[in-house]
């Protein structure tokens, strides 16, 4: 072969082999289930997986608690490229507001709703289950009422489940069978994003918080 | 002649295994770069507008941000929209508008926290030649080719709330106002345009205005003392959405809601529910969506390089029990 040619195929064959290791290499690092399952019950006493972005947060006898009762204080973690995940997680409010769990949130920054992702919460001012979509505006798509009264330092066990843009919302008061769900199927959501804690008026507290991966809608 | 032909091979094969690792060292670098730079690729994005009112996440902001984005949409420009969680903080409303101009915004909409705290960010802004649109109260420093407003016409407040007053308690009776916020210039305005309309009714008399912040317990702790200093209270005017509600809670408390008219300002947080289910009078407001698209157009007009237009007043309206049931646009 002459040299000339030969290096020719070797910087291609280079090139390919550098492109796919870079590729392959993105592609797990943004793989939708990396990480995952997730739980954190705040044990160790320690925040510093999570980014704060307005609130007073800390972490008491393992759970987290908001002291602040700002205007949509979040507290958000995991990987961007989470996809379809189910997102569990014990709330209690404060006093009077909202509390809640956020999903597929990217593009967070201080601010009321100043994410993109999916909200689902508790709302004490008119006793429902709230459903909305932020894109740094509010889109609220849901508010279902509770047949019982939401109470202040009561917990309640939510869950979020996103599977393309179907969304499946469901509380129960602790010690309670009963629950109330919302399922929804969204005209547009965010595709991905990490998970977070959320409190809008009322501070609020959360424990045992869990993703688990859903299968991809569909399949 | 043999060690001659063993040092050339040798040279030779030096200089291949140089070639090739050259080859394999650039082209992976080449297919690395390559495929970094396809990952980093962003698409190509519109120009922005930063739309940065008092808050964010009550009604009458996000109407606002509506009739703000259908224009945008329409012009082929992107709103930035954010606003401190807190409607007093006004540290954190310069820093965010600031960042937003920081990271290329091409005009700003601002909804001053304190209008006297942000003369030094306006000015600076027209001193780069940023276009400004002011909206939810009146512009700090005089309008110009770079500054705009775009508010409600506040004079019309008190005029609608004497009229509707009137016709709730009979045309006479003593009334109070309260939330006056210096830092909150449309509550001073409204209050001062009640005043006028009342010099022109005898029957009306004002026993107290009392100031309060955008804090809504104050405003409900001053309603209480109003409350128990004119037990012949007739009716209460509250100037701002805070007010309102501050009004209504002791209102709600009292348990006199049926005997003292409540008029309340700005069709916020869940004032048209609370309309609806009969725990205030009447709501005096301006259309926050019109308030949000002549803030766009304005602000367009602007980061195109014309001067902005003259400031914009849009009409006050009176939202009563009848007029929320139809509304519904929540």
């Amino acid at each position: 072969m002459q040299p000339f040619i030969r290096d020719c195929v070797l910087f291609a064959a280079a090139a390919v082999t550098g492109a796919s290791a870079v590729t392959g290499a993105v592609y797990a690092l943004r793989s939708p289930i990396r990480g995952l399952p997730y739980h954190d019950d705040f044990a160790s006493g320690g925040n510093s997986k999570w980014v704060a972005y307005d609130g007073n947060w800390r972490v008491q006898s393992g759970v987290m608690v908001n002291e602040s009762n700002e205007r949509g204080a979040k507290l958000v973690t995991g990987s961007p490229y989470w996809a379809n995940y189910a997102l569990d997680a014990d709330i209690a409010l404060n006093s009077t507001g909202e509390a809640g769990i956020i999903a597929r949130v990217s593009d967070a920054e201080p601010g009321v709703d100043s994410y993109s992702g999916i909200y689902g919460g508790l709302r004490d001012r008119d006793e429902t289950l709230v459903l909305g979509v932020a894109d740094h505006n509010w889109d609220e798509v849901e508010a279902k009422p509770m047949p019982y009264p939401i109470l202040s330092n009561v917990w309640y066990h939510i869950r979020m489940e996103v599977q393309g843009c179907h969304v499946n919302l469901s509380v129960r008061q602790s010690g309670r069978s009963d629950s109330v769900g919302l399922d929804v199927r969204l005209p547009q959501c965010p595709a991905w994003g990490k998970i977070g804690l959320r409190s809008y008026d009322s501070g609020g507290q959360w424990k045992n918080v869990e993703v688990t991966a859903l299968p991809q809608a569909g399949s | 002649m043999q060690e001659l032909r063993r040092t050339g091979k040798a040279k030779f094969e030096l200089r291949s295994l140089i070639r090739w690792a050259a080859a394999t060292l650039l082209g992976g670098i080449f297919g690395c770069t390559l495929a970094y730079w396809h990952f980093r690729q962003l698409p190509p994005s519109s120009p922005v507008v930063a739309f940065i009112p008092r808050t964010t996440g009550s009604n009458y902001t996000e109407d606002m941000r509506r009739g703000a984005q259908e224009v945008a949409q329409k012009l082929g420009y992107r709103i930035y929209w954010n606003a401190p969680t807190r409607e007093d903080d006004l540290d954190r409303q310069i820093e965010i508008a600031e960042a937003a101009v920081r990271r290329g915004a091409k005009a700003l909409i601002l909804g001053p926290t304190n209008p006297g705290g942000v003369t030094t960010l306006i000015n600076e802004l027209i001193a780069r030649r940023i276009p400004v649109v002011v909206v939810e109260t009146e512009a700090p420093v005089p309008t110009g080719p770079y500054l705009t407003s775009v508010t409600a016409n506040q004079d019309e407040f008190g005029h609608l709330a004497v009229k509707r007053i009137e016709h709730v308690i009979g045309g006479a009776g003593q009334v109070a106002i309260v939330g006056l916020d210096p830092g909150a210039p449309e509550t001073l305005i409204r209050a001062r345009s009640f005043m006028q309309a009342v010099a022109a009714d005898p029957g009306i008399e004002v026993v107290a205005q009392l100031p309060s912040s955008v804090q809504i317990l104050e405003a409900e702790q001053s309603t209480r003392e109003i409350l128990s200093s004119y037990p012949r209270l007739r009716a209460i005017f509250a100037v701002s959405a805070e007010a309102t509600q501050g009004a209504m809670l002791a209102l709600h408390d009292l348990d006199r809601q049926q005997s003292i008219a409540l008029v309340g300002c700005d069709r916020d947080w869940f004032l048209e529910d609370d309309l609806r289910e009969g725990k205030l009078d009447s709501v005096v407001t301006a259309d926050p969506n019109r308030i949000g698209e002549l803030a766009m157009r304005a602000a367009v007009e602007g980061a195109e390089g014309h001067p902005l237009p003259f400031p914009e007043k849009v009409d006050a309206f009176l939202l009563t029990q009848d007029g929320a049931e139809q509304a519904n646009n929540r």
